[in-house]
């Protein structure tokens, strides 16, 4: 009791958001640092990467990977949430085809899947491939390369894969929730449907949230992927800038450390949606030590 | 101990004949009948196990029973062709753990089924769900969630919820039983005003001062039948069969 008295001002000390923030800060920079004098990387050849061409293709890429994201994670939730909501349905012929539907793209590498759109569906765009010769403006190029063969087939696939895997995180949500939850809303005369959109889905999805944005950042991560079938990715183009450059080190680290902002991003939308979210009781990690 | 309340006697309203209800080779209910007229409260007792609440439950059809009939307010609910739905507005229903919607304002409870199910507009629905929060004694928490509110205060939210349907039928299934004992009587005092005013009322639940003061009728119940029925007072002082006077030497002390 005594020891926890004293270490207690150093607690909130700690805890201060500032603070807080300045550490994490801190923390960050010492590793961004580390990374490159471990791996005995060259001051020279970050040069190469920061001149105005190298980052204008860079950015190109960055943005593709954004936007194809964006589009998949938006695609794939309102997937997900039929899926779900089918199988759960106690209709056998709407419930076995979305079994059917999810357990296969679970369980198929995301890279066959990429394949197979790929070459199962080459019309998926309506422009010609773009390559890394390609003239036009920032956005023209962009646009074409977002919805380049590649860029789409790689859509479409994390889109499928991304809701399947969802429909069955979304499921486990669902069935998470006290079946009294349900019961209260029909017996005030609420429907099935109108009991699932206004009481069971909004709680299902709070309860799943941070499982769903770990799983979108592992989207975000796998539009890499599309390198292979030639989207033109932020993955892919830094591929082609250090085979110019003969940097290849200094060019992934340059790309994780974008990879990591995005993700970082997306993890910070978490707490914006959670902060959004009603008083709820203190989870177990909120008092965990002084148990 | 307040005055016992009367009550003024209308049409059958609810009217269950041989029920028979089995989960899976167990048999809940064994050919059970009853009905209730509208202004009555009745209070259905009886151990754990003997298939009260599963009674309660077949008159909103959250259970589906395996056979026989009910008619609820002249709608047959064991005929497929009827309207689930339009049955239960009529019927407000008060859950042993409250079952408010965490992810909804205290206020927003008690609109919900009015935006929804009555078509109400927001104005309507908030003026009403204001009015009934008031007469539940809570008006100050409005805009609360439930996670921030006391188990009795939760409890009253619930029978708003429920009122705000303007129901014709309440069903309370062991509204106390998961109550503080401090708690217990503010929850009582909202079931005792809803009694006074008329409201047909179907209540599982072992609170004997309730049943006194407040129906006019107690069910006792033991392995999926009805054993006993009559005025409270007589089933309390002067059980007639022996597995009621067993029962109650259990809870009366």
């Amino acid at each position: 009791m005594t020891q926890q008295n004293q270490t207690a001002p150093a607690r909130a000390i700690i805890q201060h958001p500032a603070v807080k923030w300045l550490l994490q800060a801190l923390g960050a920079a010492a590793f961004i640092l580390l990374v490159p004098l471990v791996f005995k990387m060259q001051w020279a050849n970050f040069k190469p990467l920061f001149t105005a061409t190298s980052l204008r293709f860079l950015s190109l890429g960055m943005l593709a990977t954004i936007v194809v994201s964006i589009e998949a994670i938006i695609l794939s939730l309102p997937l997900a949430t039929l899926l779900a909501l089918g199988r759960i349905s106690p209709i056998k012929w709407i419930s076995w085809p979305c079994i059917a539907f999810i357990e296969v793209l679970r369980s198929l590498p995301l890279l066959l899947l990429i394949f197979y759109i790929n070459l199962r569906f080459p019309g998926l765009t309506i422009f010609a491939d773009v390559s890394v010769g390609s003239k036009g403006s920032f956005i023209e190029l962009l646009i074409t390369s977002i919805l380049s063969q590649g860029g789409m087939a790689t859509m479409v696939a994390l889109t499928f894969y991304t809701a399947a895997v969802n429909a069955e995180l979304l499921r486990s949500g669902i069935l998470s929730l006290e079946r009294g939850q349900a019961e209260a809303a029909r017996s005030l005369g609420l429907s099935y449907r109108q009991t699932m959109q206004h009481v069971i889905l909004p709680q299902a999805y709070r309860r799943i949230l941070a499982p769903l944005i770990a799983q979108f950042t592992i989207l975000v991560k796998d539009t890499s992927l599309g390198a292979i079938i030639g989207f033109l990715e932020l993955l892919k183009r830094g591929q082609i800038l250090y085979q110019r450059d003969f940097n290849p080190m200094e060019t992934l680290y340059v790309i994780a450390l974008i990879y990591f902002v995005i993700n970082y991003c997306l993890g910070l939308t978490q707490k914006l949606v959670a902060r959004r979210q009603p008083t709820v009781p203190k989870t177990l990690t909120d008092n965990l030590a002084d148990i | 101990m307040s005055e016992r309340i009367p009550h003024t006697l209308g049409e059958t309203i609810i009217s269950m004949e041989h029920i028979v209800k089995k989960f899976g080779t167990f048999t809940a209910l064994q050919d059970v009948s009853l009905s209730v007229r509208q202004g009555e409260v009745l209070m259905i007792i009886g151990p754990s196990g003997s298939g009260k609440s599963t009674l309660l439950r077949c008159i909103n059809l959250l259970e589906r029973p395996t056979s026989g009939t009910v008619i609820v307010d002249g709608m047959n609910l064991t005929d497929k062709s009827i309207n689930i739905n339009k049955v239960r507005e009529e019927v407000g229903m008060v859950f042993q753990r409250f079952e408010l919607f965490p992810h909804l304002s205290v206020l927003e409870n008690v609109m919900l089924a009015q935006r929804i199910v009555r078509k109400r507009d927001k104005a309507e629905a908030e003026q009403i769900a204001r009015e009934l929060l008031e007469k539940v004694g809570i008006p100050d928490k409005a805009a609360s969630y439930p996670a921030q509110l006391s188990g009795g205060q939760q409890q009253r939210v619930a029978i708003a919820r429920a009122l705000a349907m303007q129901p014709k039928i309440m069903l309370f299934d062991e509204p106390t039983s998961a109550l503080d004992p401090e708690m217990i009587k503010e929850v009582l005092d909202v079931m005792l005003d809803l009694a006074r005013e008329g409201m047909t009322m179907v209540v599982v639940s072992h609170e004997m001062g309730f049943a006194r003061n407040a129906s006019n009728r107690v069910v006792f119940m033991d392995g999926g039948q009805i054993v006993e029925t009559g005025d409270p007072d007589d089933v309390f002082t002067n059980p007639q069969h022996e597995r009621t006077q067993l029962f109650l030497s259990k809870i009366l002390h």
